[in-house]
């Protein structure tokens, strides 16, 4: 069979990312411009500074991707672009640009969704096995997803309010901690002991989740402490909420893995960076011998190459996009849900 | 010299193709809020209908602002696309002096409504130059200006000034093609929005250190 070769594009929030992926599994090359310096001094990213950098640096990205992978446009077969979900005016930038690839070389234009994305970057690591769970974990979401063959999705549980990449970077903020806080909380947490009263996040018998509670359980703390003039013991408040939240994401995951009696479990998303998490899963994968896979740290954040991995796929479905292809602040991935 | 023009400024996006003072095919629809859905498939139309491929067109104009900032960004990011992958000139216009372009008034006061009084604005002398340079500005910076050289005034969409009736500007796009024939291509890389307008984030920030 001939090699297919897709360019990829990804802007969805704050990084300008660009890739070339051969047959979804071999990254040839990928540039990622970040912006986080740049919102770092807003406390979070700021939409309208997000689309302004990712028009600045399109072009640039595009022509770094080639040079890199030494390789140019007529070898490209199929262009990958994420539609959504995400900050629509920084999806917009990434959109524009690939439909107008596509209308220049004629070639196929393979819409992609973000989690479809992050669930591929394991692609890139070894083959996925079916059938698999998928833990998906990131700063928009928490879901548990079933899959039984390529490119197809079926949530079986996910976050009833906060993700949980959210509610650590709103602790972290109230605990005074840098943006983005996730990481340094997930450091912090390494280093206390659990010794504050939190309640575990809907430790129930569904696979949904629900991370206000501790959250606001966590705020109620810091503010009381705060309030007596007693010190924080931030790596303890950070111990004690990694503690509780990872005991449920690990319980109801596993328990997915019993229920729908699976051998191969893959994490995904930018909280599958979290060294709390990768070391509970890995422990309780290695009990109940699961083969368990996370991509690689620069393939948890948001990039390219897993947009790539997902396109090919999602290419040998039949997916493909007109030039009036839209993006989306909101889509599920899903099927016969929402 | 086959020109493509591309203004996703304001509601009407308008394209065209124009070869030596002849517009081959043009598009000009009224889409509010559909501009990334439509405008590189008009784009295609375009081209379809004038029977070109991509590769035959020469030069790039594109309107960069100041306007919709979503809008600007969706038909610049269209342009610099096109012009880096085909090596094509491209050229930003500005959205001001395009309404002004056409008319040989001492003074022409080119007003684009920034929503709650506000207003891009700029005056332009009877070749275009700059007597008041493009900025963001307030009513009553207009009502001085149209105070002291009592200019004629153009805009992308009717609108009142006290009692004033202004109509709305319909582009004559042979004509921007024509002015700006011989400005140079920039470096694609270079080409941005022309905002005029801090992001409001930065514009907090700013007022809290002053």
């Amino acid at each position: 069979m001939k090699d297919i070769y897709c360019l990829a594009i990804e802007s969805s929030c704050d990084e300008t990312s660009m890739s070339i992926v051969k047959n979804g599994c071999e990254e040839m090359a990928t540039v990622v411009v970040s912006q986080i310096d740049i919102h770092k001094k807003f406390g979070g990213v700021v939409p309208e500074i997000a689309s302004r950098s990712h028009i600045e640096s399109i072009t640039i990205v595009l022509d770094e991707i080639f040079k890199k992978a030494n390789m140019t446009m007529e070898e490209i077969d199929i262009i990958g672009v994420t539609y959504g979900p995400g900050l629509i005016g920084s999806l917009l930038i990434g959109l524009q640009c690939a439909k107008t690839i596509a209308l220049v070389t004629g070639k196929p234009l393979i819409p992609v969704h973000h989690i479809a994305g992050h669930i591929y970057a394991n692609n890139l690591e070894k083959r996925l096995e079916f059938p698999l769970i998928a833990l998906v974990v990131s700063g928009g979401h928490t879901d548990l997803v079933y899959m039984d063959k390529d490119y197809s999705f079926k949530k079986i549980g996910s976050t009833l309010d906060d993700a949980v990449g959210e509610a650590y970077d709103k602790v972290a903020k109230i605990l005074g901690l840098d943006y983005p806080g996730g990481p340094i909380v997930d450091k912090y947490a390494h280093m206390g002991n659990d010794t504050y009263d939190l309640p575990y996040p809907l430790d129930d018998n569904t696979y949904n989740f629900s991370f206000s509670g501790i959250k606001s359980a966590t705020f109620n703390i810091v503010h009381n402490e705060r309030q007596r003039g007693n010190n924080i013991r931030i790596e303890d408040v950070c111990t004690s909420f990694q503690n509780r939240v990872i005991h449920v994401i690990v319980k109801k995951t596993f328990r997915a893995i019993d229920e729908y009696k699976v051998k191969n479990l893959i994490v995904a998303g930018g909280v599958a960076a979290n060294k709390g998490l990768r070391e509970a899963l890995t422990k309780k994968a290695q009990e109940k011998g699961i083969n368990l896979s996370f991509p690689k740290m620069e393939h948890c954040t948001d990039n390219a190459a897993m947009i790539g991995a997902a396109a090919y796929f999602a290419y040998q479905k039949g997916i493909k996009a007109d030039l009036k292809l839209n993006a989306k602040a909101i889509d599920s991935l899903y099927e016969g849900s929402e | 010299m086959i020109c493509l023009f591309i203004d996703t400024t304001f509601k009407d996006v308008s394209i065209a193709l124009v070869e030596d003072n002849t517009i081959l095919a043009s598009i000009n629809k009224s889409i509010p809020n559909e501009h990334s859905i439509y405008t590189v498939s008009f784009i295609d139309d375009v081209l379809k209908e004038a029977k070109k491929t991509p590769d035959m067109v020469d030069r790039i104009l594109v309107v960069n602002g100041p306007g919709s900032f979503t809008g600007v960004r969706i038909g610049v990011t269209i342009a610099k696309t096109y012009a880096y992958l085909l090596k094509k000139d491209i050229v930003p216009v500005s959205s001001l002096k395009m309404l002004a372009l056409g008319y040989d008034d001492e003074y022409i006061l080119s007003l684009i409504d920034a929503k709650h009084d506000n207003y891009y604005l700029a005056l332009y002398d009877s070749n275009y130059n700059e007597v008041i340079s493009e900025q963001f500005n307030n009513i009553s910076k207009v009502r001085e200006i149209i105070d002291k050289y009592h200019p004629r005034i153009v805009s992308n969409q009717e609108m009142t000034i006290d009692d004033m009736v202004i109509e709305k500007r319909e582009l004559d796009i042979v004509q921007i093609v024509n002015y700006y024939k011989d400005v140079k291509g920039m470096n694609v890389h270079l080409v941005n929005p022309n905002y005029l307008k801090l992001p409001q984030a930065m514009e907090e920030i700013n007022d809290k250190r002053s």
